[in-house]
């Protein structure tokens, strides 16, 4: 008689169709499978932690504007405007593009003309489509574009973190070690040469270092070897002094191994505030006071002349121009003439820095001071004040440039958010300024 | 692991990054059920598919506005290249065009809401291409 060998018995162990639980299951599956996904998406920001996220050409945008940006409400939005204004599929699809334009160049008041030049429409329809832009999109844009502080991440998270613990104290390698993207940041604006590398690159604070270090090698150097490159590397002989500032800073931060602020939700270096505005330089008390001394000293005497403006102040603001306040500043008058579209822009009449206003004339509304009615025939001037011809000021000609051959005329020296230009055609001259037409 | 075998862990890391690898024949009933599988995903997941999922119909078909956004906002470059280049592969997009029709069709005869959720995806894409072109 043959003996099989004892064989498993698995009616017995295998569970009977009654014991398989289909609930429970399940539940295993889903569950394996959110474990699964969480060690999934830790390999995925391994693998794309330092990828590419957005082009180049809008890298410099704030990151906040971006999110607004592309935010799908937006694509509604363009969707109801080309509804309302029976505009083709050309004509929407131009929306946005124009829209991206605006907020990358910064070119605010150019929406009106690149609406009716791309749309090929008539003036009253473009009109209401640029008011319409304004008030969803441009509006917040600007406010967002403005925003630096808390540009580089999104307001949400600023808004939930609390700012210790946003920000870490650590030497710049610790920081590129322990947070990686940081080598992406951008610190300046123009693309750099790297040895090796056929293309310019991106200006990375990680290309920036693999360029100094190929150019002065890996070893510490000292400040006057850094400044040196700072001022005559190939790369940043043509930086802009903002961008050689932070420039420094992460060199010296390379360097010395100083601990640097890294915001730890943005995962970005924090630089120091950096004046893009030519800082005043204090005056000693020896040397003459100061053009804005000058015009103060001569208030009184004007005044004496000119009972009308009696009511003016005459003290200087406690504090020294700041510069650091003053981009709010020009920021907020910068809405101002945005919302008054009607009246002259008084910056047009401004060629020189047409898309600019001056900074420091917030404070000097904020004094209500008239400074649009003292002249003064001294060709010192305050920074934010400009010359303008007296006879060339016809209330509605005020923007336009005026003819080069007009007599030769005295000069006032207005800030350019004045008071209405017609003042200035009524009022008589101070004593100290020679009318030469008046002479004739 | 909850117990997983090797094959099932296998199967779901498969699912997950490689939804448009599930099926053998392309037939219509099997790149359905990737789009509602990819449909049914957080934003944070979408992600998780392998860029080149974002060429095939079927992942495509599946995308809603908030993935689209999503992406658009935290996606690296391949996938939004990907996202860009399959809205100029004809086939490809007869093939979401399918897709969403029978998708619509199981909701009601007059249904439209995956059409007009692909639409807008493509024309969020086509609006925000500054960030879809590198």
């Amino acid at each position: 008689m043959s003996v099989y060998p004892q064989q498993p018995n698995y009616s017995q162990k295998a569970p009977s169709p009654m014991d398989y639980d289909l609930q429970s299951e399940k539940q295993r599956i889903a569950e394996s499978t959110e474990e699964i996904k969480k060690e999934l998406l830790e390999k995925w920001q391994k693998r794309y932690a330092n990828a590419q996220i957005f082009p180049d050409a809008i890298l410099p945008m704030s990151s906040t504007l971006r999110d607004f940006l592309l935010s799908f409400q937006n694509t509604l939005f363009y969707n109801d405007l080309a509804r309302k204004f029976n505009l083709n599929q050309k004509q929407r699809d131009a929306l946005p593009q124009i829209i991206w334009q605006i907020c990358l160049n910064k070119k605010w008041d150019q929406l009106g003309a690149l609406i009716q030049n791309n749309l090929s429409i008539g003036l009253p329809i473009a009109e209401q489509i640029v008011a319409s832009l304004n008030q969803n999109i441009i509006l917040k844009a600007r406010e967002l574009s403005q925003q630096n502080f808390a540009g580089q991440g999104g307001l949400s998270d600023l808004k939930t973190e609390s700012p210790e613990n946003r920000t870490a104290k650590l030497t710049l390698n610790e920081a590129l070690k322990q947070y990686p993207g940081i080598g992406e940041q951008l610190i300046t604006s123009e693309h750099i040469s790297l040895k090796n590398f056929p293309e310019p690159v991106r200006p990375s604070i990680k290309n920036w270092l693999a360029d100094y270090t190929f150019t002065l090698g890996y070893e510490k150097h000292s400040s006057v070897e850094r400044n040196n490159y700072v001022f005559h590397g190939s790369n940043s002989l043509h930086l802009s002094s903002a961008d050689r500032q932070k420039l420094t800073y992460i060199l010296s931060a390379y360097d010395t191994d100083v601990s640097i602020t890294i915001n730890k939700v943005l995962k970005q270096v924090m630089f120091p505030a950096v004046s893009s505005e030519p800082k005043i330089s204090p005056v000693p008390k020896e040397t003459s006071a100061p053009p804005t001394r000058v015009a103060q000293n001569m208030i009184p005497e004007i005044k004496a002349q000119r009972p009308e403006l009696a009511h003016i102040q005459t003290s200087r603001p406690a504090q020294e121009p700041n510069s650091r306040t003053q981009p709010l500043q020009s920021a907020a008058i910068h809405q101002n003439s945005f919302f008054h579209n009607d009246a002259p822009s008084q910056t047009a009449s401004m060629p020189a820095r047409p898309a600019e206003v001056p900074a420091k004339p917030a404070s000097v509304n904020d004094q209500k001071t008239s400074a649009a009615n003292i002249s003064f025939s001294s060709a010192q001037k305050l920074p934010y004040e400009k010359i303008y011809p007296v006879k060339s000021l016809p209330q509605q000609d005020a923007t336009k440039p005026q003819p080069s051959e007009e007599k030769p005329h005295s000069f006032v020296i207005r800030p350019v958010f004045s008071q209405p230009e017609k003042k200035l055609e009524t009022r008589p001259l101070p004593k100290n300024v020679i009318n030469l037409k008046e002479d004739k | 692991m909850k117990d997983l075998t090797a094959q099932e862990e296998f199967n779901i890391q498969g699912i997950i990054r490689e939804p448009h690898f599930s099926y053998i024949d392309s037939t219509l009933t099997n790149r359905k059920r990737v789009s509602y599988s990819v449909l049914a995903r957080k934003e944070g997941d979408v992600l998780l598919i392998d860029s080149s999922g974002f060429l095939i119909d079927s992942v495509f078909a599946g995308i809603t506005e908030r993935h689209i956004e999503y992406i658009a906002k935290n996606g690296p470059k391949n996938y939004k290249e990907n996202l860009f280049k399959i809205l100029q592969d004809k086939e490809m997009l007869h093939g979401v065009s399918e897709i969403i029709q029978a998708l619509d069709k199981e909701l009601g005869e007059n249904a439209t809401q995956n059409r007009e959720r692909i639409n807008n995806v493509i024309r969020y894409i086509k609006d925000n291409r500054i960030v879809f072109e590198f």
